[in-house]
């Protein structure tokens, strides 16, 4: 028997019968090379039925054929790679069971792990939700325990999230959506130990009665509320109260008006005696002209009837004339050179006069108010809320320092001009475009909102502001007890606004504590509660202006040791008193220049107190003057008086010659007249005594 | 790595290979060519190129003719590049667009396409455009070779001898280990 060839076994696509239109439409149309074709055709044979089948007896080389073939044509089916396509399906929807199952679950062991190897206690994070692809990570709340207090949390932080723009991260650019933690808190209490096991815990610890960080905050309160300020601002008060005493004494050197009439004192008296002496003479000399003025009074006009009798008239009134004629030019002369002195003396009047009003007013500067004419109290303000504003105006310029510093800085880079094909270029299209940093949103806060406690947040921080087409804004709040802190504002860089910087801070019910600077009223120490409104605003010229509003209520004052009654009084009077309120607004120029308005009701509230204390004191002062320059005063007005009265003896020789001279007049114009009627009748009775000869002789 | 792609495209070209797999490795070469892998000034590559390459991995398309025509048409886009830009700027400086670029551009993925430059958008363009005349070319001229020219090729005294020559027997073993490695993760 002849050893039969083996067959080898044709692949399973091949296996059967196949009609005609299936074996064209399974194979011949899936094979592309034209002896593949041929040897298909070769190898299959139609059966009985018509049918294709692959002959029986295929040898190696013809099973290898057919199974390249087989395996060309299974690859030449679809235009997809499934096993590729079914593979990237599988780990896409592992990566998504991932996400959804385990993801957070892992990752939050994972966070936990590593918090208890860095604080080598327990750790506990709960709702933790990470998204690598939002480029965010979120929690309702973690808790780490202290190693060295397992009952007491180390901090614990509430709902936390970190958010960043992924896609803009791609591109370069840092988007923070979000950056927030609530409710952090230290030191709070555990109700299971935090201790790691195996790790040697030390004994649990009694509840703290307050956490550590409202101790803080209590601490941080004491300087910020005991700011006192670093001057008296009433210590003007102890001026007025002690006033004139020392003041005068230590003054008189000062004093004008005492030198000045010290001065008159001595030169007068010696101007006195030689006017006193001159106008005596002339009234002597005067008196002695009264014979001659006599005779003349006692010519008796009607007795004139002759020329002889008239000659004898005019020869005495001239006589006398020329007698009264010489005492007037003396007197005259005299009291022309006394007028002279008489002037002076008028003047020194005044000049003493001014003296002593400018003394006075020298003496009152050093116990009233350097008021200017306004309030009194207002300077004294000013200069205590210069300081803080000032302090205020420095940190909000520092802060504006730190914002510019956002600003990218331009590197030059020069872009490529459009129309450089080789290279190619962008199309701009309006397309919104991000600035390379933007913190959008940041909030923190401290403690429960049950309870005391501080938050704030900042939003929209960015170099380039003009991008985001809004101002950077900010806000702080702090709550303990009834106190209230708020600050709000915002900084705005952009391009042609005319405000850059605002914040509007607001204090509500807070304690004051000034220690210092009120020792001249006797107060060892101010306590009162706060309201208080300030405004800070900075142009886009660097000009600073705000406006502060402080109320001060419940005011009470201990360890007075109040000595004087002054003092007492303000004192009561601002224990008194239902608010004290002060307003102020303030400008601080370019060049950093200040001004400052300000209003206070406490003008009203001690003003009158001090206006009186300082009217007392006034008073005093007056009378201590006029006990010293009162002598002196006294011998000057009599000086003065003394010439004035020289002066009238004066008055009275001039007025003594001029009745003189006039009647000597009236006396002469009376014998003018006699001699005009006598002379009338003569020439009458001439006529007629001729008249009666022209008769008598036929005329 | 050549070799092994010249290989590949030896095979492609004899073995029972869909021609639709050789003619669509020759029309992604060309788009893979025309749209740049990275534009310049820019740090990111350009997520177009990458998406069109991804594509390639999920069809049946031949890796060793696409990577070959890929690096030949590389070459010669080189030359034509202010054209492809030339392309590029007509196509997004018309009127009538305007309003749908703008949009495109502000789409948040869609920026790390650059589709606003004028290679990304000219070498778009012209990929699409030319990508059925060169599918149905190197459809022809792949039928062409089978139906009349393999045989002769195949049977010529030159190819005998350089197959007979050691080091491309060496190389061909190679060639069918890597093939088969291949085939087996396919």
């Amino acid at each position: 028997m002849g050893k039969t060839p083996k067959t080898f076994k044709a692949p399973k696509l091949f296996a059967g019968e196949f009609s005609a239109e299936q074996f064209q439409k399974k194979f011949l149309k899936r094979i592309y090379v034209k002896e593949y074709r041929e040897f298909l055709n070769k190898e299959f044979l139609k059966n009985p039925k018509g049918l294709y089948v692959l002959k029986p007896g295929l040898d190696k080389k013809e099973a290898a054929t057919l199974k390249k073939i087989a395996k060309s044509i299974k690859q030449n089916t679809g235009f997809v790679l499934k096993g590729k396509l079914i593979l990237v399906l599988v780990i896409l929807g592992a990566v998504i069971v991932f996400n959804l199952l385990f993801k957070d679950a892992l990752a939050e062991r994972a966070a936990e792990t590593g918090l208890e190897g860095v604080f080598q206690a327990r750790a506990e994070i709960n709702g933790l939700k990470f998204q690598p692809l939002r480029g965010r990570i979120y929690l309702d709340s973690l808790a780490v325990a202290d190693a060295e207090k397992p009952f007491s949390n180390l901090f614990e932080l509430g709902k936390t999230e970190v958010a960043v723009n992924m896609l803009e991260v791609l591109k370069g650019n840092v988007i923070i959506e979000n950056i927030e933690s609530r409710e952090i808190k230290w030191d709070t209490q555990r109700r299971s130990s935090g201790a790691l096991p195996g790790r040697k815990s030390a004994q649990p610890q009694a509840a703290a009665p307050t956490t550590a960080g409202q101790e803080e905050q209590a601490g941080a309160k004491g300087p910020a509320q005991a700011a006192a300020p670093a001057s008296d601002p009433f210590a003007f008060l102890g001026k007025a109260e002690g006033a004139a005493a020392g003041l005068l004494e230590r003054e008189k050197a000062n004093l004008k008006s005492s030198a000045l009439l010290d001065e008159l004192n001595k030169t007068y008296p010696a101007l006195a005696d030689k006017w006193s002496v001159k106008s005596k003479l002339m009234s002597e000399d005067l008196k002695e002209l009264s014979p001659a003025i006599d005779a003349v009074s006692a010519i008796k006009v009607d007795s004139i009837n002759s020329p002889e009798d008239a000659k004898k008239a005019y020869d005495a009134i001239e006589k006398a004339s020329s007698t009264v004629n010489s005492a007037k030019k003396d007197v005259d002369r005299a009291y022309s050179e006394f007028g002279k002195d008489l002037d002076k003396v008028k003047k020194d009047k005044k000049a003493v006069s001014d003296a002593i009003d400018g003394d006075f007013r020298h003496l009152k500067s050093f116990i009233s108010p350097d008021s200017g004419g306004g309030s009194f109290v207002a300077p004294l303000i000013e200069s205590i809320l210069g300081k803080n504003i000032a302090r205020i105006y420095t940190s909000a310029r520092r802060g504006l320092s730190y914002a510019a510093s956002l600003k990218p800085k331009s590197k030059g880079k020069k872009e490529e001009a459009p129309g450089s094909h080789t290279r190619g270029f962008f199309v701009q299209f309006p397309a919104k475009t991000f600035p390379k940093f933007w913190l959008k949103n940041m909030g923190v806060s401290f403690g429960s909102e049950k309870e005391d406690h501080t938050s704030g947040g900042i939003k929209d921080v960015t170099g380039e502001p003009d991008l985001i087409g809004a101002p950077a804004t900010f806000d702080f709040k702090n709550v303990m007890g009834r106190q209230l802190l708020g600050v709000s504002g915002f900084y705005d860089g952009r391009r042609g606004k005319d405000t850059v910087f605002d914040c509007d801070a607001s204090l509500k019910n807070y304690s004051v504590t000034l220690t210092d600077g009120l020792q001249s009223l006797g107060i060892d120490r101010l306590e009162c509660s706060s309201d208080a409104e300030i405004r800070v605003s900075i142009d886009d010229r660097n000009r600073t202006s705000g406006t502060i509003g402080i109320a001060l209520r419940r005011i009470k004052i201990t360890g007075s040791s109040a000595k004087n009654g002054i003092s007492s009084r303000v004192i009561k009077a601002l224990q008194a008193a239902d608010v004290v309120s002060i307003q102020a607004g303030y400008s601080y120029s370019e060049s950093g220049a200040v001004k400052m308005k300000i209003k206070t009701n406490l003008d009203k509230i001690i003003g009158d107190i001090v206006n009186a204390a300082v009217a007392d004191a006034e008073k005093r002062l007056k009378k201590e003057m006029d006990n010293l320059i009162g002598d002196k005063l006294g011998q000057y007005d009599s000086h003065y008086a003394d010439l004035l009265k020289t002066d009238g003896s004066f008055l009275d020789d001039k007025k003594g010659v001029g009745g003189y001279g006039k009647a000597l007049d009236d006396k002469k114009k009376q014998v003018d007249e006699r001699m005009a009627k006598l002379q009338k009748d003569a020439t009458k009775k001439g006529t007629k005594e001729l008249k009666k000869i022209k008769g008598k002789m036929g005329f | 790595m050549i070799i092994t792609w010249l290989a590949k495209i030896i095979v492609a070209i004899n073995s029972n290979v869909k021609p639709s797999q050789v003619c669509l490795g020759v029309c992604f070469a060309l788009m893979l060519a025309l749209i740049p892998a990275g534009v310049p000034a820019v740090p990111s590559a350009n997520l177009l190129w990458i998406a069109f390459f991804i594509v390639t991995f999920f069809l049946k398309v031949n890796q060793g003719v696409e990577c070959v025509f890929l690096v030949l048409f590389k070459l010669l886009v080189l030359l034509v590049n202010p054209f492809v830009s030339a392309v590029g700027y007509a196509v997004l400086s018309r009127p009538f667009l305007f309003d749908f670029f703008t949009a495109l551009s502000n789409v948040p993925i869609l920026y790390f396409f650059h589709l606003n430059h004028t290679l990304v958008m000219g070498g778009l363009v012209l990929g699409i455009v030319l990508f059925a005349p060169f599918y149905l070319l190197s459809g022809a001229l792949l039928k062409l070779y089978r139906d009349s020219l393999r045989e002769k090729i195949a049977n010529s005294k030159l190819v005998k001898g350089f197959l007979k020559l050691p080091l491309v027997n060496t190389l061909s073993g190679i060639y069918t280990r890597a093939a088969d490695f291949y085939a087996g993760i396919r």
